[in-house]
């Protein structure tokens, strides 16, 4: 625009340099990258440890060989993520993943995660599949009290997971120390402090 | 003597700003060497993201969950008009600015004045000084209580840093702060974390001039993340009948945010900005010597600047509880021939959030803010007093209980705020969420939302000139009894995930006003026709606003949306106002709608088209628009962006001049721009 007696083109352009001489002494440096994750492909993440890490019960000739099976419940929602676990192999084993639409479903599998809101769903499926090694996984405030057998829950944006050890015990799983070591433990009338302090121990 | 003053404080304006600058330079610089020094934690894949699947578990515990991902879900839930505008978003558009942006979300009216100023609204009431929506950066208020409104052209931030912005249609939820009577928007920026490593970016074009940013973004310990960022942008005017609008302006602005996130449960922010600049406009002040017109052309710079810093702890307890405190400082000036002002404001916030008995969860919270003001003299304003201070006090509570869990929530909250010149105001609101399905939720609220008033409705005399034929000169007084609007808001939606890849967002409201604003003449025996603001108007609007995402195959994403809308006012039987309701009725378009469609064509190379129709508003045609941008990745650390803007017409005239502080309305013409993207 016209001249004006108090125009001050100069402010943005002197900022300008002085930030590019700036970036000429510093620029090539670089640092740690942002950890974060959506909140399914974390869970995802989380399951195929629990595979890793949980031992069903041997009645090995029956099963050696033979994949291990998630259940998710419909409508799934894991998008591509599963298709990645899919491909994966725990303990020797390859992972399938089974679609599950209605409580009986998870009798089938070796680990289900109870993705539902339905109280009244969580409860008919846990009450199915108890005492069956089936690992339940859940997200209900309170699944483990239900008899649910591992809880995920959330400190700030971080995700932790709660076990019921005697659930676990009940369905003669075996839970690797390494697992229960991070996790917060559920005992029923007792629970023990957060599982994150044994890692600062 | 007074124009000593003025010098004087128009050198402690540059001094203020460059000095800030300069002491935020070495500010950053002490931070790069204790970098420097410091542990060079890290791996050096700035932006490619490690497998979670090759993760131990302790290792994933590490791992934040991604707001987005959450959000999404509460946004699904949400009991109110809500609608985010994602970072995606804002690069496919192509877009520059932040009122630009927000002509993606469905209701909101949004119209470039002139090359630096927008007239920005929710669910109508626009204009310039749309005073019934309030907006947020990061938790700290832009709107000024000067004039009731947000000088849009202050907004330098630059884009990219931009996590989100998150925009309420109707009275935002009792946590909102004060004035969100017709809508909130809150610009979220990223996460220092998110921002690491060296950004440079430049670029050039027929109304860009030459804009450019640099951002650096490190780490001082493992768990405490900081950036540092300087931008600065010259933009070209606009046409008037094919001439310069004198509209060109330039801002420079640099800043800084620290996140430190001390354990699990504590964390704390710290940032800030300074901006300066200059926007050019050509204003028509007040002349009594001068008839028939009574008012004498001016072209000026305006000059821009302020800064602020601001403080946040947030304490976690769980997903359901935290805690946060949040103080700021803020310092706007603003040198123009029709105003002249410094605004100070100090503001703490304090919210606290916890689950009770079960089926409850409660939060509440408390705000004290400060604000201390320096208006000169002007031809066109005068005040009764030179320099106001004002303490505001707000409070809320708000119970969000479940009565059927997960399914059915009910949310009651109250707001209330005072300050030292109006009587307490409560807004109390009721909404209703009723979740069937995790793909769908219908809701329902009425709530009441209350601005309070400006310091233009209260103490300032303004000298105007009504653009009428012949044009009018007019004296208007606001008056220490002129109380707050407030409207009850009664609104209704449905949200539905149809598929995983189509989501539909439908809101129908209805908006009681009361005590709205009013310019009753005194006499109409005198030239200038004296007027005073009160409170005499009454009206209703109701409007739908529908949105729906579609991500049509793996690499095509649409987002379109549709807005109608009709406002009513009438004035109460003791009033005399001449304008207000023309002047309001047929300011914003009945019909707006826009598709924005996003293709991945190549590995590389993005495309984004932006459709948007605005229909005819007052002394505004309808048009129809469309801005290309194309955006290729050169290499992992090279992008290279082109794009048009307002492609269908040389030139285009997206609203009429302003009632009141009359500066000429431009044209926007047809621009194009590239962009340069540099990471390290």
């Amino acid at each position: 625009m016209g001249p004006s007696p108090r125009s001050r083109r100069w402010l943005p352009w002197t900022f300008g340099c002085v930030l590019c001489a700036f970036l000429a002494c510093f620029s090539g440096r670089v640092s740690a990258q942002a950890l974060n994750a959506s909140e399914h492909e974390l869970k995802a993440a989380f399951l195929y440890n629990f595979a890793k890490f949980v031992e069903w019960p041997a009645d090995a000739a029956e099963t050696a060989g033979l994949p291990l099976v998630l259940g998710i419940f419909d409508p799934s929602p894991f998008g591509p993520v599963l298709a990645t676990i899919g491909g994966k192999t725990a303990q020797g084993r390859g992972i399938v993943v089974k679609a599950c639409s209605k409580p009986a479903d998870a009798t089938a599998c070796h680990i289900v995660f109870l993705n539902v809101s339905d109280e009244a769903q969580i409860r008919e499926t846990l009450a199915l599949v108890r005492e069956t090694s089936v690992l339940t996984v859940g997200e209900a405030d309170q699944f483990t009290v239900w008899g649910g057998i591992v809880r995920f829950y959330a400190v700030g944006k971080r995700l932790r997971f709660e076990i019921n050890v005697a659930a676990a015990e009940l369905a003669g799983l075996r839970i690797s120390s390494k697992l229960l070591k991070l996790a917060k433990i559920f005992r029923r009338g007792t629970e023990t402090g957060p599982g994150f302090k044994a890692k600062s121990d | 003597m007074e124009n000593k003053v003025d010098a004087k404080r128009r050198e402690t304006a540059v001094s203020l700003a460059l000095s800030t600058g300069a002491s935020l330079l070495l500010f950053c610089s002490c931070l790069m060497s204790l970098n420097l020094l410091g542990a060079e934690a890290g791996n050096r894949k700035a932006e490619q993201r490690p497998d979670l699947f090759e993760m131990s578990v302790e290792e994933l515990m590490g791992i934040e969950v991604s707001l987005v991902s959450r959000k999404a879900e509460s946004v699904l839930r949400a009991p109110a008009a809500i609608h985010v505008i994602t970072q995606d978003d804002i690069r496919t558009s192509g877009v520059t600015t932040i009122p630009d942006a927000l002509r993606l979300v469905p209701g909101l009216q949004v119209a470039r004045m002139e090359s630096n100023k927008w007239a920005v609204s929710a669910r109508g009431f626009g204009g310039r000084f749309a005073r019934h929506m309030l907006v947020q950066v990061d938790g700290r208020t832009v709107y000024t209580p000067l004039f009731s409104g947000v000088f849009w052209e202050t907004l330098a931030l630059p884009l990219e840093d931009i996590e989100r912005i998150e925009v309420i249609r109707g009275p935002g939820s009792a946590m909102w702060g004060a004035n969100a009577m017709n809508g909130v928007v809150n610009v979220v920026t990223k996460r220092a974390r998110q921002t690491q490593g060296t950004v440079v970016t430049a670029g050039t074009g027929t109304e860009e001039n030459a804009f450019g940013g640099l951002r650096y973004g490190g780490q001082l310990g493992p768990d405490a993340h900081y950036r540092i960022y300087g931008t600065a942008f010259d933009r070209d005017s606009g046409l008037v009948d094919g001439e310069d609008g004198h509209d060109d302006w330039r801002m420079a602005q640099a800043g800084f945010r620290l996140d430190w996130d001390i354990d699990d449960i504590d964390m704390i922010t710290v940032q800030g900005d300074v901006h300066g600049g200059e926007a050019g406009q050509n204003v028509a002040i007040p002349d009594m010597t001068a008839p028939p017109s009574w008012t004498r052309e001016v072209v000026e710079d305006v000059d821009l600047s302020g800064g602020n810093v601001l403080f946040r702890w947030k304490r976690t307890f769980s997903e359901a509880s935290d805690l946060a405190l949040q103080v700021y400082y803020d310092r706007t000036e603003r040198e123009e021939e029709i105003l002249d002002a410094v605004l100070d404001t100090y503001d703490v916030d304090f919210q606290h959030r916890f689950p009770v008995a079960d089926r409850h969860n409660l939060m509440w919270g408390a705000g004290f803010r400060y604000t201390s003001d320096d208006l000169r003299p002007s031809p066109t304003v005068s005040t009764v007093s030179n320099s106001l201070h004002e303490d505001l006090i707000t409070a809320f509570l708000q119970d969000e209980i479940a009565v059927v869990p997960e399914q059915l929530t009910l949310t009651l909250g109250v707001k209330a705020s005072r300050s030292d010149d109006t009587h307490t105001e409560y807004s109390p609101s009721l909404r209703l969420a009723y979740t069937p399905t995790r793909r769908q939720t219908i809701w329902a609220a009425a709530s009441k939302g209350v601005r309070t008033p400006s310091r233009l409705e209260r103490t300032v005399v303004l000298q105007a000139v009504l653009p009428a034929d012949p044009p009018v000169p007019i004296v208007m007084r606001g008056d220490e009894s002129y109380d707050s609007e407030d409207v009850i808001a009664y609104e209704t939606g449905y949200r539905l995930q149809v598929t995983d890849s189509l989501s539909l967002d439908t809101t129908v409201f209805f908006n009681n006003y009361r005590d709205l604003q009013s310019v009753e003449p005194e006499s109409l025996a005198i030239l200038p026709i004296p007027f005073e603001l009160l409170n005499r108007m009454e009206g209703e609007s109701y409007g739908v606003e529908l949105c729906t995402q579609w991500q049509v195959l793996s690499w095509w994403r649409l987002q379109l949306s549709y807005a109608f809308m009709r406002l009513h006012l009438h004035a109460r039987s003791s009033s005399q106002d001449l304008f207000t309701e023309d002047n309001f009725e047929e300011d914003c378009a009945r019909h707006q709608g826009s598709i924005l469609s996003t293709m991945q064509l190549r590995e590389n190379t993005e495309l984004g088209l932006w459709l948007r129709y605005v229909g005819q508003a007052a002394d505004v045609d309808s048009y129809v628009e469309l801005d290309v941008h194309l955006n290729w990745r050169l290499s992992e650390s090279v992008d290279l962006a082109v794009a048009c803007q307002n492609t269908l017409s040389r030139s285009l005239h997206e609203y009429g001049p302003s009632m009141i502080v009359s500066t000429e309305p431009t044209e926007t013409e047809r621009r194009a721009y590239v962009k340069m993207t540099w990471r390290f």
